[in-house]
């Protein structure tokens, strides 16, 4: 790896290697620029931290949390991700050295990666499109602001994301789930056929396969899925898509590439004027500040850890005449959904290989047809979910013990159908992030101070969420069906979203639609920070979409000087 | 009691001698006095001899000797050898021990507190600890205090609790185990590659 020249002035630095840093030094190198990648987490090697492979009894607890494994104590927020356990602990941010509050009464799950790549090693690879009812929600129900670009402007980015990385998916023709460049579908389960049965006859709701970025086919070559199922600990054969083994290795065959890890950006740098000059970051191996120079700074730290870096570089926060930097927190609303037994499968036996992926059951609440309005709330959800099949654990509720019970526990199954929602969170100015007035990281960097709370539209979105679920496994004829109401903590979802939110008033908004700070036009914040609103999607293909359009744009205008 | 007889997995394969369960049976087979103690019928049985000279060197973390033997015994009970290896051959007494050294206080006093009950209740019933009693003896105490039964007296509620609770970790630790995993549920002990195949039903056929 090479070192960074504290003389060097690069064409650009990009602070964070994750999903939209790939994408943006992908194409900034491969237009000819030099590019610096300052990374705060570690580097790692596929061949030895990737370990996909480890089954219960590779684990002295078979996976339950380890009071004796540090690196899982350092990660006590962390570990409430379902992707943080004792095999890949070290993928995700040491909390102990990396704190953040909470306003009193209020919580926030900050989930983050500590590995060159980010969370793009550790993520749920779902990849849907959002459309114009997300695009221009304010403009159909009046609430918050339109984004400055329409479905229009960014399909053809979501186009050529879709083709480089591999989405597999089934084309719907839905005009709130917009159909991508897929790779062959993965299949339903019988017991999801079922389902999907259900809500076409009984509800006229369509249902779809998971989409999501794992090759179901060799797939510029890289191999296809293997299927063993966490891919969340890496994959050794490469096919899902992360950062590290796809737009850095781009990156790396232009030769103007240098990719810096453990260097925690501390603040962006700006010359007399409105100009940045670079930034100036925490070298974690030897705890000493450094400073790096650039013509153009691009922060791809993720949402909240770019605001803070934002909030840490001036007074009041760096450009922020508009007063939105740090405001309209959003993510979706998780956890709350429902789960049935399907009695009709019982005794189906579960296939040895684990599909990566579920069902996908697109909104279908305040569409534009009015039968579809609901009263109680504005925008909507889709559920996630599909059919488990037990090996072993229907054993906890079969009663009795004995020779008899363990030959019940063996040659018996349970089907169970889940249905998770994910609901949009409305951007309010209220739920926002400042920096504590006290607490700092290990390197006496202030840190994030997070006071997010969810409104009425929510908890009314919810409501529904349980009725129409509990109402659709009823339909299918499920039994013993259980409900999760309370949501989730803000940040728990992890698609925390919308802190320097685009638009096209300087007074409004963070961002133009570029991605660009109104004032500091060689500032870019291409991660999520710039969404308007966030939909009920899952967020990473739209933010990697983004980021190539603005990252074109960008290269456009620096070739012709009009970013210095 | 010798902490050698607290395991009855077998170093030299499953099939090579009686479990624990299987010398507890004999024992009352040949005796069928409730009254009997533990360490007259020990002495009286030349394979549970056999069975502790064997050995298996577990030293439990948390537990007494006492206790591993009482709770490898009652694991036994729960999931025991049939066509397929049982708790024992799995160890999954050592893997309950080794959880509960590492939980917090009330789990461990939790678990401590009901192996203490289990040898009150028997005591009381018959006048000797459970691992004194005869097989039938001590299955009749358990079936008291399983979930078959919905409700249980008040005096029993706490040994349910607890009968509940390891029967819970006992399936957990058996059906996790590489025993468990490849030779009662037929998986592989490796991940193979896989092709995932779905729903294979022509449109209209039953999914049932």
């Amino acid at each position: 790896m090479k070192q960074t020249s504290d003389t060097k002035t690069y064409d650009a630095i990009v602070v964070g290697s994750g999903a939209t840093g790939g994408w943006t030094a992908k194409v900034m190198t491969e237009a000819g620029m030099d590019v610096l990648m300052l990374e705060a987490g570690r580097a790692f090697d596929p061949e030895n931290d990737f370990r996909e492979h480890t089954l219960p009894h590779d684990m002295e607890l078979r996976g339950r949390p380890d009071p004796r494994n540090e690196l899982l104590q350092r990660r006590h927020r962390q570990s409430y991700c379902y992707a943080c356990t004792e095999v890949n602990a070290d993928f995700f941010i040491d909390d102990v050295d990396n704190p953040y509050t909470e306003a009193p009464g209020t919580h926030f799950n900050w989930i983050q990666g500590n590995v060159v790549g980010g969370r793009s090693i550790m993520w749920a690879r779902q990849s849907y499109r959002m459309s114009d009812y997300d695009f221009k929600a304010a403009s159909m129900d009046g609430y918050g602001m339109d984004w400055p670009i329409s479905y229009a402007d960014i399909a053809p980015y979501y186009d050529r994301v879709e083709r480089y990385i591999g989405v597999n998916g089934r084309k719907e023709g839905l005009e709130i789930l917009p159909d991508g460049d897929f790779l062959p579908p993965m299949a339903f389960t019988c017991g999801e056929v079922m389902l999907k049965e259900t809500l076409t006859e009984k509800f006229n709701r369509p249902m779809t396969i998971g989409r999501n970025a794992v090759l179901t086919r060799r797939h510029n070559g890289r191999d296809m899925c293997h299927y063993c199922g966490p891919c969340h600990y890496g994959c050794r054969t490469n096919s899902y898509f992360n950062s590290p083994q796809t737009t850095l290795v781009d990156c790396e065959a232009t030769g103007r590439f240098t990719l810096v890890p453990d260097a925690a950006v501390i603040k962006v740098d700006m010359l007399a004027g409105d100009l940045a000059s670079g930034v100036t970051y925490v070298d974690k191996t030897t705890n000493l500040t450094r400073e790096a120079k650039a013509d153009i700074v691009v922060l791809c730290a993720s949402t909240l850890a770019s605001t803070r870096i934002l909030l840490n570089s001036a007074e009041g926060g760096l450009a922020n005449e508009s007063d939105c930097l740090g405001r309209y927190v959003m993510d979706h609303i998780y956890a709350t959904g429902v789960r049935g037994v399907l009695e009709a499968r019982a005794g189906a036996r579960p296939e040895r290989a684990n599909r990566p992926n579920g069902i996908y059951v697109p909104r279908f609440q305040n569409l534009k047809d009015p039968a579809t309005k609901n009263p109680n709330y504005i925008r909507g959800y889709g559920y996630q979910g599909g059919e488990n099949i037990t090996t072993w654990q229907h054993g906890n509720s079969l009663p009795g013990f004995g020779a008899d019970f363990k030959r019940m526990v063996e040659s018996s199954t349970v089907s169970t159908i889940g249905l998770g929602g994910f609901g949009e969170i409305l951007p309010r100015p209220e739920n926002r992030v400042t920096l504590d007035p006290e607490t700092k990281d290990k390197w006496g960097v202030p840190v994030l101070r997070m006071n997010t709370t969810l409104g009425s539209n929510e908890y009314a979105m919810v409501q529904d969420m349980i009725e129409e679920g509990r109402a659709m496994l009823e339909a299918l004829g499920c039994t013993d069906i259980t409900q999760n109401t309370e949501p989730a903590p803000i940040g728990s979802g992890i698609h925390e979203v919308g802190t320097a939110r685009m638009g096209d008033h300087p007074l409004t908004s963070y961002l133009n639609q570029y991605q660009q700070s109104h004032t500091v036009k060689n500032l870019f914040v291409m991660d999520g920070s710039c969404y308007v609103s966030v939909g009920c999607v899952n967020p990473t293909l739209t933010m990697m979409s983004l980021a190539l359009r603005s990252t074109e744009y960008l290269v456009d205008r620096h070739k012709r000087g009009e970013l210095a | 009691m010798s902490k050698q007889t607290t395991d009855g997995r077998s170093r030299s394969g499953p099939a090579a001698r009686p479990t624990r369960r299987k010398v507890l049976a004999a024992g009352a087979g040949a005796f069928g006095y409730a009254t009997l103690q533990a360490e007259p019928i020990r002495a009286a049985i030349p394979a549970l001899a056999a069975y502790q000279a064997e050995g298996s060197g577990w030293t439990p973390r948390l537990l007494t000797p006492a206790q591993g033997e009482l709770l490898a015994t009652l694991c036994d009970h729960i999931l025991p050898r049939t066509d397929t290896p049982g708790a024992l051959d799995a160890g999954v007494h050592e893997f309950i021990d080794l959880e509960l050294s590492l939980a917090g206080g009330d789990d461990q006093l939790a678990a401590l507190g009901g192996l203490d009950w289990i040898d009150r209740r028997a005591t009381s019933l018959h006048g000797s600890p459970f691992l004194s009693l005869g097989n039938e003896q001590q299955l009749d105490l358990l079936r008291e205090i399983s979930d078959e039964h919905e409700d249980h007296e008040p005096e029993l509620v706490a040994g349910a609790a607890f009968f509940s609770d390891l029967k819970r970790r006992t399936l957990f630790a058996f059906y996790t185990s590489k025993t468990g995993r490849t030779e009662a549920l037929g998986l592989p002990d490796r991940v193979r590659v896989e092709r995932f195949r779905g729903c294979q039903h022509e449109p209209g056929e039953s999914h049932v």
